[in-house]
């Protein structure tokens, strides 16, 4: 092809032109309509269509554009020397030159003055951006120093999983994405810009504790961050320095110098900085599963008690030995609390029979309260696989959600949903008291037993308010539960007002 | 106003019109690595690209007391980058005695070499192969590089810049239907400078990304 061909002059055909504009996204639409049904009706147009297209893609093989820091350095020093510097040729120079050398005598010192101290402002400014990204994970830094030991729980699967867990729980911080750290420093003043509140909130307090560290400790981060940088894997590892940051807070100071090598014993022992870590592990999913609990809203506890009630019942329907003599044991003691709250003893025990089957689940920490038993009565057995199914069955499609996340295999599900019967039991029931919390529990009592335990003597009142938690052998019965009623999810109102 | 508000480099150039060095600074980092490509296409030798991209800073802050937000600042810049690179090629090319100052450009002959020693080796004198990563960029560049300077400067602002017909028509003083005939003429030249590599497969008829 002549380089004549390709001149401006050269005439363009119509239909590459409004090919060309209409690859380009240029075409009015009334235009681009038109040449749409062309481009439907005509074989020929569309292989242009595809060729002017095909050529234009190849433009992709050309090198992208690369940000080369030594050339900024050097077009800035440039252009410093530029503002300094005067003017190598000027008109009627020979004219002026006696002026010009006295002007130029006298504007020289603010010159080199203003560039002096835009240089210094530059770099000091540059300095504090730079800065911003070890401010930003100055925790990770001061508690994650031990690059190996993050390495070795970045491929611990379970490690991994509590983590996630622990972030869905708010144990730990949810958002450990990056603000300004990962952003080039160029880049970095628009986008602090660009930050919302919260973000700058967050950036603010850290650069403030950044600012605050002494100065062996800021060089010791500095230096932290500096040898983090250089690592293949250094996004990888600031990720997982800043969740076991927020973890190590939650743990044990004995178990975290284990896991650091602290310890005298860990530093020459390898098989025990690896048993804390699982200790530790082991000891915060324990802390989450009860904890997941309380994120539970009201209603969905709610659902989960009826569910329990409903399973006392099937055993009982399915003809459950030790459920019976359960539920017939406490039927008998509740006679006479039943009779003064008017209430069915059956009910009363059906529903009292609940905490003694959570408690009967010896692997998970003492349920200490509920109705003290003989020693003949048959023990029953814990909630069984299908019952803690049940109950996962009437959990929102949420709370699914977070307990898949969260539980990871099916062992774990069942141990959340354990804790969850226990959280909803102890939300829900009106035999639920928590320690040193009579005044709440009198407070839950039915309006009607309130009344009559009034008149009683106080230590009997205690007794009464201490029922659950194992001491009193003989003491009255627990006082009216709830009444099912699925319908009301959110709605307010003292069940045990009823 | 209007492109004050909108256009974040704008902001930033007027602070560095109030001599505010890290404005400077941060519009360099911004856009200095794609002045080079540019200049690497736009001026008479892509050697000399970091050489011109630098001046077209110089040029930029020894401007800063005049600058007005007429434009978006990247329309401005580009301005000024064609007029340092148009003007290095007719330096380059009146020390070498070329009088035209639309030719193609002084290394655009060697591009013209490579392209026609690979369409010999399409011919058949050499057995077809597909062409290397490097290789293909630069065939597509030597391909570029036989553009005239507009054709090269508008395509160059379209493809890489993502300037907008009327964008590239004010950052090259043309009408928006001259930028529309412009394009055209760099489309349909370039791919006929490619066809050849395209037919005998030197080139891949689909684009590797």
């Amino acid at each position: 092809m002549s380089a004549a061909s390709l001149s401006d002059d050269r005439p363009v055909d119509p239909d590459d032109e409004s090919l060309v504009a209409y690859l380009d996204g240029e075409l009015a639409a009334e235009d681009r309509d038109a040449l749409e049904r062309r481009l439907l009706e005509e074989d020929a147009l569309r292989g242009r269509l595809r060729e002017l297209q095909h050529s234009w893609d190849l433009l992709e093989e050309l090198p992208s554009a690369t940000p080369n820091e030594k050339m900024v350095e050097s077009t800035l020093e440039m252009v410093v020397s530029d503002v300094v510097r005067a003017s190598p040729e000027r008109p009627m120079w020979h004219k002026v030159r006696g002026p010009l050398v006295v002007f130029a005598a006298l504007l020289l010192p603010p010159l080199v003055a203003f560039g002096a101290v835009a240089w210094k402002r530059t770099a000091d400014y540059r300095r504090e951006l730079e800065m911003l990204a070890v401010a930003e994970n100055v925790d990770a830094y001061l508690q994650a120093d031990d690059l190996e030991l993050m390495r070795e729980l970045a491929t611990n699967e379970r490690w991994n999983r509590m983590i996630l867990a622990a972030r869905e729980v708010g144990l730990i911080p949810y958002d450990t994405s990056p603000i300004v750290a990962s952003v080039p420093v160029g880049e970095r003043e628009s986008t602090l810009e660009a930050l919302d509140a919260d973000q700058r909130s967050r950036l603010a307090t850290r650069w403030d504790r950044f600012q605050q560290l002494a100065p062996e400790t800021r060089q010791r981060v500095e230096a932290t961050h500096r040898q983090v940088r250089q690592q293949t894997d250094a996004a990888s590892l600031v990720r997982t320095m800043k969740d076991y940051s927020a973890w190590k807070e939650t743990l044990r100071p004995r178990l975290t110098d284990d896991m650091e090598g602290r310890s005298k014993e860990a530093r020459t022992d390898a098989a025990r900085r690896s048993a804390a870590i699982e200790m530790a592990i082991t000891d915060t999913i324990r802390d989450l599963t009860e904890r997941s609990g309380m994120a539970l809203d009201d209603a969905t506890a709610r659902e989960i008690y009826h569910v329990l009630e409903e399973i006392v019942r099937m055993r009982l329907r399915s003809g459950d030995s030790a459920t019976s003599a359960l539920v017939d044991y406490l039927e008998e003691r509740s006679r006479n609390v039943a009779e003064m709250i008017d209430e069915d003893p059956r009910d009363i025990a059906t529903r009292s029979a609940i905490v003694v089957i959570l408690r009967a689940d010896s692997g998970r920490r003492p349920f200490r309260f509920g109705p003290p038993l003989p020693d003949d009565l048959e023990p029953v057995t814990p909630l069984s696989h299908d019952e803690l199914e049940w109950i996962r069955v009437v959990l929102p499609r949420e709370e699914q959600r977070r307990l898949d996340l969260i539980a990871g295999d099916d062992s774990g599900r069942l141990a959340y949903l354990r804790a969850w019967a226990e959280e909803a039991f102890q939300r829900t029931s009106p035999y639920q008291r928590r320690r040193d919390e009579h005044s709440t529990r009198y407070f839950a009592l039915p309006a009607g037993l309130r009344d009559r335990v009034d008149l009683d003597d106080p230590a009997k009142l205690a007794r009464h308010l201490s029922w659950g938690r194992g001491r009193g052998s003989n003491g009255p019965s627990p006082p009216r539960g709830p009444r099912r009623d699925r319908g009301q999810r959110d709605g307010g109102g003292d069940e045990n007002d009823r | 106003m209007r492109y004050q508000q909108s256009d974040p480099d704008v902001r930033l150039m007027l602070r560095v019109k109030d001599d505010d060095a890290g404005a400077f600074e941060a519009l360099v980092r911004r856009y200095e690595a794609r002045l080079v490509r540019l200049m690497q296409h736009l001026g008479p030798r892509s050697d000399m690209a970091e050489d011109l991209a630098q001046e077209v800073f110089l040029r930029v802050y020894r401007a800063r007391k005049s600058y007005v937000p007429g434009a978006k600042f990247s329309t401005w810049l580009f301005t000024i980058a064609g007029n340092v690179a148009r003007n290095a090629s007719r330096s380059v090319h009146r020390r070498a005695e070329v009088s035209e100052v639309d030719a193609p450009s002084a290394d655009l002959s060697g591009a013209g070499n490579l392209l026609a020693s690979t369409v010999t080796e399409a011919s058949g004198l050499m057995p077809v192969r597909l062409a290397e990563g490097s290789e293909r960029a630069a065939i597509v560049r030597a391909a570029v590089a036989q553009l005239g300077e507009r054709q090269r400067m508008a395509l160059m602002l379209s493809r890489f810049e993502n300037l907008s017909y009327s964008e590239i028509a004010e950052a090259m003083g043309l009408t928006t239907k001259a930028v529309k005939s412009l394009l055209s003429r760099a489309r349909v030249n370039l791919k006929e400078l490619l066809q050849p590599y395209i037919d005998s497969g030197i080139i891949p008829d689909e684009v590797q990304r």
